[in-house]
């Protein structure tokens, strides 16, 4: 016990390193480094959407087969229309569409322009049935269809009812098109089902199958099939362990597909769906073409590709940035050269009227009416799109008329919401939407900037949930600021990428990815690493039911 | 760079590293400014502003994308831009005013090849002769020539009808108030301008007055068409060397074409402020001036596109553009001599092609066009050998885009 003996020093340096240990841990759990334990959802069974229809049919068979399909987005769940793929059924329109589309799709793979190329073997006579080609061709073909090799009587069934068109039209490759518009419209290339089975590492519980992980992973990062990559990662097992995977997402990750996969998750997180819908007033807006719509999507998509990938910005800066990309059909309406008309170019703002995304042609037409500029629904864009904050619907009988009133007392936009929004019924809402939505006032409802509206001069100033705020710029830097931006992207991303509505149970994990994002900075790219090796997002829950096992099976 | 080369020539420069440009510029025009602020006492603030232009050129500051940033916002005419940009976005012939035509062409259209024929054959045994003998009805000259190829061959039976209206785009070309002869110019009669100007010469417009060509090749509908689709229309106006947008003694104005397409908007008009890039070299270099807004080039001889229903390209002598700058574009007058010769060319070609796309007939066309001359009197024989003419245009303000070969020295 005299001091300076060993034991002393042993004792101190003991003491020394448990509290460097207890501190190590606090600081690594404040600042999210360590993942929770994850259960995990039900398997998912999702509806293929149009595009990515398209891009299988393009990735397998070339770019110059013709695809006409555009089937109806399914219901928006928790703000994603991903989320409702996973519930949505094929409908009796959305079928026959789909079996058009198969047929049509078929005739082109097996027409004497493309067989050379699309079908790896000749047939013995191209007028008698020929087994052995048959399985040649559907044995490449299903695999990259269904995700998976096909089974044996899969297999014997698309070479059966080859051979019996074959025979009865004296066409080879009669029978194979014909087969082949089976598969197209089949629900194992209309659907992706995810299949698990009994985890041999955690005995009693299940996990996905490596088939179904790469179909998760690759739905989630490219918005596309498995590629053959993925599937071979697949078939030797690599997706079952953590190298492999890293591996595999890393490859995804540098793939120029990514580009894909991100313009898909931002369009549907943006609801850039209704581009396809959107018109505005001729007479009020008479340049704002169908052309102009085309091009004001495209320009937010590269905005969003440009900054988060190619720059690699922080998710933030999307909102404060008063870089733009225009090309010739934008061109006129900022009154800016194109130095290459045929092709985009970027373009520097005024930073005091640029707020980035916020103050694109697309998100402020989008959220506008027709003939007029809405801050009610830009200001509920905001908070539900970018901020997951829900704005209740207005009440069935709500008046509009003081604000619709184009011969009103009311000129300016500010005045006749706050007019309307003396009805006490509306005021809650109102008090939500339209102090952010009138930030964006200078600029009309085809999203062109001005100074003044129906001759009165705009105020723009307000306050975001505490942040006051004097112009456009400065509210996108309170956006920008403002705590929930970053947890939404990552809830968002995160449920896209799993494919099914978010539940209590994954609050934790949602609050770790959420401090992850803010730990990387904020770069989207470090997100989608995070996600996709997580142990939580190629989880599964025990089955209560083996409807999608069963379905694998052929059955 | 901007305020010197313009915006859309400084972009390229900047883009394509034409510091020869810069320099070359630097020694004519900066350098006598510098030296004159420096006489004046302002040495350092030269020194800097020089330095700072040097930096920007070597060091490439200005990438394209800032460049774009950079470029000169031109809002209005009477901005400090050395250039303004162009495209042509419609034009009208204004061939028939009244809604029944009366005005214009009380007698009626013009007579057509058919009804010569049937004047020129008054029996039908007369008709079947010339038929068996000649093959068809425009092959009707004394030794079955074509009245599209060898017009003077016969004089029609039926009189040419000419415009009897009294209003027609146009300025005054001859200078005379009454169109009377000059040492260079035959007899006529003038027009007043849709806005009661007196003394307008648009002999070209009293030929094609009484033609059936609104349903067709002039129609506003097709014009408008034409415009948006077809490249030929694709005209480009560069006006050069503005200092005041209002009243300038001396601009240059180049006409150039392109291959690029023309925004418009929902019911098809242009739209101003498109970027379109030159196809190739300009065509012309017109000097001009600018006089309370509007611009009035040199008259030069032109050779201009065909526009309507075929037409073939247009040899346009003493052509001169007046036109009204706006905020937003030009609008005004393209007049000029259309030489007598192309034009018979042009319309014959369309005649005997399609078998008479106007509904003439070639031997009183021919006639009425030599009869209607007004300008450009031939010396030796006292006989005209152009048509006064003129047509409305309009242009949208356009970001003209060089191409970098055009821009090499």
């Amino acid at each position: 016990v005299k001091a300076g003996t060993i034991f002393w020093r042993a004792a101190v340096a003991g003491v020394l390193s448990v509290v460097a240990v207890v501190v190590l841990l606090i600081l690594g759990r404040e600042r999210g480094l360590y993942e929770p334990g994850a259960t995990g959802g039900p398997a998912t069974v999702r509806l293929i959407s149009s595009e990515q229809y398209i891009t299988t049919i393009h990735e397998f068979f070339g770019e110059d087969i013709q695809v006409d399909v555009g089937f109806a987005p399914p219901q928006r769940l928790q703000g994603l229309l991903a989320l409702g793929a996973s519930t949505a059924a094929m409908t009796p329109g959305m079928l026959e569409q789909a079996d058009r589309t198969a047929r049509n799709v078929a005739m082109q793979v097996v027409d004497e322009v493309h067989r050379q190329t699309l079908i790896p073997c000749l047939p013995i006579s191209a007028r008698e049935a020929d087994a052995r080609c048959a399985r040649q061709f559907f044995a490449r073909v299903g695999r990259l269809l269904y995700r998976r090799p096909l089974t044996e009587a899969e297999l014997r069934m698309q070479i059966n009812a080859a051979s019996a068109v074959s025979g009865q039209l004296g066409d080879f490759y009669a029978g194979l098109g014909h087969s082949l518009a089976g598969m197209l419209i089949s629900p194992k290339f209309l659907y992706f089902t995810e299949v698990i089975e009994p985890d041999p590492n955690h005995p009693g519980h299940s996990r996905l199958n490596a088939y179904s992980k790469a179909s998760r992973i690759s739905l989630f990062l490219w918005n596309a099939p498995p590629d053959e990559g993925l599937l071979v990662a697949a078939e030797t097992g690599e997706l079952h362990t953590r190298g492999g995977l890293r591996r595999q997402i890393d490859r995804m990750l540098t793939s120029p597909r990514l580009e894909l996969g991100i313009r898909a998750f931002f369009s549907d997180l943006l609801t850039f769906d209704k581009f396809d819908t959107l018109s505005k007033d001729p007479v009020i807006y008479p340049a704002f073409t169908r052309a102009v719509a085309r091009s004001a999507k495209e320009q937010a998509l590269r905005l969003i590709t440009d900054h988060l990938l190619i720059r690699r910005g922080d998710y933030r800066d999307l909102f404060t940035t008063s870089r733009t990309f225009v090309d010739v059909t934008l061109g006129p309406l900022y009154r800016k050269p194109v130095p290459t008309p045929q092709d985009w170019a970027s373009l520097e703002l005024d930073s005091r009227h640029a707020a980035g995304l916020l103050t694109s042609l697309g998100f402020l037409a989008l959220n506008s009416h027709p003939g007029v500029s809405s801050p009610t629904r830009r200001g509920r864009a905001i908070r539900e799109l970018l901020l997951c904050q829900k704005v209740p619907d207005p009440p069935p009988n709500v008046s509009f008329k003081i604000f619709e009133d184009p011969n009103g007392h009311f000129k300016a936009a500010r005045e006749r919401l706050l007019a309307h929004s003396s009805d006490a019924v509306c005021a809650g809402c109102h008090k939500l939407t339209d102090p952010i939505g009138l930030a964006l006032e200078n600029f009309d409802g085809a999203g062109n900037l001005r100074t003044e509206d129906r001759g009165m001069p705009i105020d723009v100033s307000g306050v975001l949930d505490g942040r006051s705020f004097t112009d456009v710029a400065a509210f996108g830097h309170a956006l920008r600021d403002h705590p929930a931006l970053g947890p939404c992207l990552a809830s968002r991303l995160y449920a896209y990428g799993l494919g099914r509505p978010m539940t209590a149970a994954d609050r934790p994990w949602l609050a770790y990815i959420a401090k992850r994002f803010r730990v990387d900075g904020y770069r989207l790219r470090d997100l989608l690493r995070e996600i996709a090796s997580s142990q939580a997002f190629l989880a599964v829950s025990n089955p209560m039911l083996a409807l999608p096992t069963l379905a694998a099976n052929g059955h | 760079v901007v305020d010197t080369f313009g915006e859309i020539r400084s972009m390229e420069i900047v883009q394509r590293g034409y510091v020869n440009d810069v320099v070359m510029h630097f020694i004519l025009h900066i350098r006598p400014a510098l030296n004159k602020t420096i006489a004046m006492g302002r040495r350092k603030t030269c020194v800097r502003t020089f330095g700072a232009l040097v930096i920007c050129v070597w060091l490439s500051a200005c990438d394209s994308h800032s460049s774009v940033n950079a470029s000169v916002r031109v809002d209005d005419v009477s901005s400090h831009s050395k250039t303004i940009g162009l495209v042509l976005a419609n034009f009208d012939l204004m061939m028939q005013q009244s809604n029944d035509g009366k005005t214009e062409c009380p007698d009626g259209p013009v007579h057509t090849n058919r009804e010569n024929w049937l004047a020129q054959f008054s029996t039908h045994a007369a008709r079947q002769r010339q038929l068996n003998r000649c093959g068809n009805s425009q092959n009707r000259g004394p030794n079955c020539e074509n009245v599209w190829f060898t017009p003077d061959s016969i004089a029609d039976p039926l009189p040419f009808r000419e415009g009897k209206g009294k209003v027609a785009y146009g300025i005054n070309l001859d200078g005379t108030q009454d169109g009377r002869e000059t040492r260079t110019t035959c007899p006529h009669e003038k027009f007043f301008s849709p806005d009661g100007e007196r003394g307008v010469d648009n002999q070209y417009y009293r030929f094609f007055a009484c033609h059936t060509i609104d349903l067709n090749g002039f129609s506003k509908e097709r014009i408008r068409r034409g415009i948006r689709e077809l490249l030929i229309y694709r005209v480009l106006l560069e006006i050069r060397g503005v200092d005041n947008g209002q009243n300038d003694n001396s601009v240059e104005v180049a006409i150039y074409r392109s291959d690029d397409p023309i925004v418009v908007d929902n019911v098809g008009k242009a739209v101003p402020w498109g970027s379109l890039r030159t196809s190739g070299g300009p065509m012309y270099r017109l000097r001009g001036q600018l006089v309370d807004g509007l611009l009035v080039t040199e008259p030069a001889d032109v050779r201009w596109e065909g526009e309507v229903a075929g037409e073939r390209e247009q040899l346009i002598r003493g052509m001169t553009l007046h036109l009204r700058l706006t905020p937003t574009g030009a609008e005004g007058i393209r007049a000029g001599y259309i030489d007598v010769d192309q034009e018979w060319q042009s319309y014959s070609h369309q005649m005997g092609a399609t078998g008479g796309i106007f509904g003439a007939s070639g031997p009183a066309a021919y006639s009425a066009l030599h009869r209607l001359a007004d300008g450009y009197k031939d010396p030796q024989t006292g006989a005209c050998t152009a048509l006064s003419s003129a047509r409305k245009y309009e242009f949208v303000r356009a970001y003209l885009i060089h191409s970098p070969k055009e821009l090499t020295p």
